[in-house]
């Protein structure tokens, strides 16, 4: 029988055993206190985890895109040699053939063609899994996308809006675009479209203009197609604005405009 | 309900009766971390595509993984560490223990569903408390982890005592015990 340690004893030897730390005797001694007391088992686990987390802390990074295809390839690949699906007879025959035996020629013609068959059927399963993977992604962000409709066409159905329409200065001309500002949700939307795409370091600014004052109201990016769909909260001062403007401004967050105006809206209803 | 919406036990119980699909899902939501993973303990980004590959391969091969035993995170993250230290084939005695360790620990429901969201807030939450660990004990506990190195071999490295680099470790995994404490404990 092991003397039960002190606590801050106890943990510190738990410690040392997770990191492996520990001389054979001292391993040998935790064994047996976790044979006599099992509740240290979570401890140690609770240790083993923490540790267990410690790249969490790494820089992010970005995996190639295409390792994830690759990875459902080589799975596929792999389901048509796993164990489940993995025949006994060519094993066997295996063994047949490392013992110097050698089978029938004519029997052994279909199977080589019943090998080929299966090696098609593996082939078309790696287009199918992969397709249906695509297909997969492309439904949950299709599904994303619809979502945020529906909430913007339920706020449009609320009583009371206004509606501001946007268009690009000379910089941007080809930009358009309407802001609805609706007061029971306490919500502006602002939908535009023919963007450009900023560079890295540079994002888009709504500013809502009252009595002369630019007031801070949200920030944006197109998508890569140029469009923009985005629900910001409405400002108790952004009620009387009657014109907004939108600016290209730098990343880091300034309380008023510093950059150029790209697009202009006025009150429409 | 949609597959990529249900829990890493659901999902990979679906990997397990043959769905592929599933094997994607949980690509998509630990392939970052263990890729992150394996880039610094190999060093290069090869090597690091192809213990990824290895790694999504093992869980759909073996099954070895359940969830009533730990989180999908923990899981993957200790497989991906054991792989890349064989890779270094500087295997050691205690990460065998590591991989024994998901035979024997008590059950843990993995019912939570970890998004991509998450994932970044627990790891904001591990670089928060490593910030907090001396820089001793920071590096003590890298080299031992990423590199696979012994207690006397980052003595020898960093010409400290023995028993320095141990005191180190040991606090440095008790502080970041306590201050991730709620990590480890949630049932996730």
């Amino acid at each position: 029988m092991v003397d039960f340690p002190e606590s801050e004893e106890l943990n510190e030897l738990l410690a040392s055993y997770v990191l492996g730390d520990l001389t054979p005797e001292e391993v040998a001694k935790v064994n047996q206190l976790l044979k006599s007391h099992p509740e240290l088992e979570v401890e140690v686990s609770r240790l083993q985890q923490t540790l267990a987390l410690l790249p969490l802390s790494l820089p992010e990074t970005s995996p190639p895109a295409t390792l994830c295809s690759k990875i459902l390839q080589a799975a596929s690949k792999d389901a048509s040699n796993s164990p489940t699906s993995e025949s006994k007879i060519p094993r066997y025959e295996t063994e047949l053939l490392s013992a110097g035996i050698r089978s029938n020629r004519v029997r052994r013609r279909p199977r080589i063609l019943l090998g080929l068959a299966g090696s098609i059927a593996a082939s078309v399963l790696i287009g199918l899994s992969l397709y249906s993977y695509r297909l997969h992604q492309q439904v949950v962000a299709a599904q994303a996308e619809l979502s945020r409709y529906r909430e913007a066409i339920a706020l449009l159905r609320q009583p009371s809006n206004r509606l501001l329409s946007l268009q690009g200065t000379e910089t941007i001309p080809a930009a358009s675009g309407s802001l609805i500002v609706v007061p029971t949700s306490e919500v502006i939307v602002l939908t535009l479209q023919n963007l450009t795409p900023l560079p890295e370091g540079q994002i888009y600014r709504l500013w809502g203009v009252a009595n002369g004052q630019k007031i801070y109201c949200g920030e944006f990016n197109p998508d890569p197609q140029g469009r923009v769909l985005v629900e910001f909260p409405l400002d108790a001062d952004m009620s009387d604005s009657s014109s907004v403007v939108i600016t290209v401004e730098p990343s880091q967050q300034l309380p008023y405009p510093t950059g150029e105006t790209v697009m202009t809206g006025s009150m429409l209803l | 309900m949609m597959l990529s919406n249900q829990t890493d036990a659901k999902v990979f119980q679906a990997l397990h009766s043959g769905n592929l699909l599933a094997l994607g899902i949980l690509y998509d939501r630990y392939g970052e971390v263990v890729y992150r993973t394996a880039l610094r303990m190999l060093g290069n980004a090869q090597e690091a595509e192809d213990l990824t590959q290895e790694v999504f391969l093992a869980l759909r091969r073996r099954g070895s993984y359940d969830s009533k035993r730990g989180s999908m995170l923990v899981f993957l993250l200790t497989l991906t560490r054991s792989k890349a230290i064989d890779r270094h084939r500087q295997i050691r005695a205690q990460w065998q223990r590591v991989q024994k360790w998901f035979r024997s620990i008590p059950p843990e429901s993995g019912s939570t569903l970890m998004d991509k969201a998450a994932l970044k807030e627990m790891s904001d939450r591990v670089r928060e408390a490593l910030s907090q660990l001396s820089s001793e004990q920071r590096k003590v506990l890298e080299m031992a982890y990423y590199d696979g190195l012994s207690q006397s071999e980052i003595a020898r490295d960093l010409n400290m005592p023995l028993g320095t680099v141990k005191t180190y470790k040991r606090k440095g995994l008790l502080k970041l015990r306590e201050l991730l404490q709620d990590l480890v404990e949630q049932r996730w």
